[in-house]
């Protein structure tokens, strides 16, 4: 009898709490788009947005742009699924998203931009080097890197978001663009 | 007999803890579980310490425009904002009387977002060409649209038109210009300066 009451707590209580704060801190497939290590909440800031995707947001004190007019990618970890640290060197390569604008900033764990001595924290559309081939490339390191370089300093766990935005007037088109691949160098 | 056996092959994949646990249990508990999963999903809005609203209230003047230094580490209004937008913001309040919003719109990139408390963003107005780059929207409280316009007699559709209806009195007008690079910052404040947020009277 005992065994059973404590059972039906664990699940009742655990699954409920614990499944909610998955779906809220993580998302599902239907709440999210995942793209490698890159996920974005589809309904982000707008009106119809599901229950835990305004959960999430507003969880984390941000205000979205609706996903209706800009998709917000975010990646926690590298494309082997090795949590983003800032003791490693990362490689951002891939097809740069054809869209009117799109920016890549780095933060810690939580959302906070990480302070360092070349005030960097982002690059953009506008700002980024293009290498000859035309191919995005930035590199996510403690110490200065050629081209377009990140500093990460000591954050410890880091985050990376990348936004792209559309025409001003629709949500930015995928026509078959995937997201950057992060290549982990080296670590300390 | 086969039935027997399947049975038997059943039984080591049930973990040793739920072996006691009785069928009827087991339900209810998903169902308790499930209905958990609902009310904590919902509630967490209600009850979140750092919203956005939470964090900026303090700093925002009511029914007032205020642009934001521009975003670096040391001075950063929300988490995951990053450098590459400037926002202006008015904390409206429509509880007394309608507040007016005049946004400039400039360049494409630009929004306007009206937001809730709890971070609905439940209007949103993109840059758009041919659309005049200046705009006043009148923030009224839910319900009074059908009053303005009984009162008025329906003679000014252009007015109605430009009437939003919030559905809480209070919440944020977010003006948002993305950042293309410092060489922008003087005109991008410049297009920040000319917006408004101000309580209409009369």
């Amino acid at each position: 009898m005992i065994a059973n009451v404590i059972m039906f707590l664990l699940i009742a209580i655990g699954g409920g709490l614990g499944s909610s704060w998955y779906m809220i801190e993580r998302g599902s497939p239907l709440t999210t788009l995942a793209a490698g290590p890159w996920t974005a909440w589809t309904t982000a800031g707008r009106a119809d947005a599901d229950p835990y995707t305004r959960a999430h947001f507003i969880r984390r004190g941000m205000l979205p742009v609706s996903s209706a007019l800009a998709l917000t990618f975010e990646a926690l970890s590298d494309s082997e699924g090795q949590r983003l640290h800032s003791s490693c060197e990362y490689a951002i390569e891939g097809e740069e998203p054809r869209v009117r604008f799109w920016s890549i900033s780095v933060f810690n764990e939580h959302g906070t931009l990480i302070p360092n001595a070349a005030e960097r924290y982002a690059y953009n559309s506008a700002t980024l080097l293009r290498s000859p081939g035309g191919r995005l490339g930035v590199s996510l390191a403690r110490t200065a890197r050629p081209g377009n370089w990140l500093p990460t300093t000591g954050a410890g766990r880091i985050s990376l978001v990348m936004t792209l935005e559309g025409d001003g007037t629709t949500a930015p088109a995928q026509d078959g663009w995937q997201p950057p691949t992060i290549r982990r160098v080296s670590c300390r | 007999m086969a039935a027997a056996d399947d049975t038997k092959g059943l039984v080591p994949m049930i973990p040793g803890w739920l072996k006691g646990l009785s069928v009827y249990t087991a339900v209810l508990a998903l169902v308790a579980a499930g209905l958990i999963h609902i009310l904590a999903t919902l509630v967490v809005p209600r009850f979140a310490k750092a919203s956005a609203f939470q964090r900026l209230s303090d700093s925002l003047p009511v029914n007032r425009m205020r642009i934001l230094p521009p975003v670096d580490a040391s001075n950063q209004p929300l988490p995951y904002l990053g450098p590459d937008v400037r926002l202006a913001i008015c904390r409206y309040n429509v509880a007394d009387s309608p507040v007016a919003v005049t946004v400039a719109l400039p360049d494409s990139g630009w929004t306007l977002g009206l937001y809730t408390v709890w971070g609905d963003n439940f209007y949103v107005l993109p840059a758009q060409e041919g659309r005049a780059q200046s705009i006043t929207l009148t923030l009224i409280p839910q319900g009074e649209r059908s009053f303005s316009l009984l009162t008025l007699g329906g003679r000014t559709t252009q007015t109605s038109i430009s009437q939003i209806e919030v559905p809480k009195p209070t919440g944020f007008a977010v003006i948002r210009a993305p950042m293309r690079g410092r060489a922008f910052t003087a005109e991008i404040e410049d297009a920040l300066k000319r917006a408004g947020c101000e309580v209409k009277r009369g």
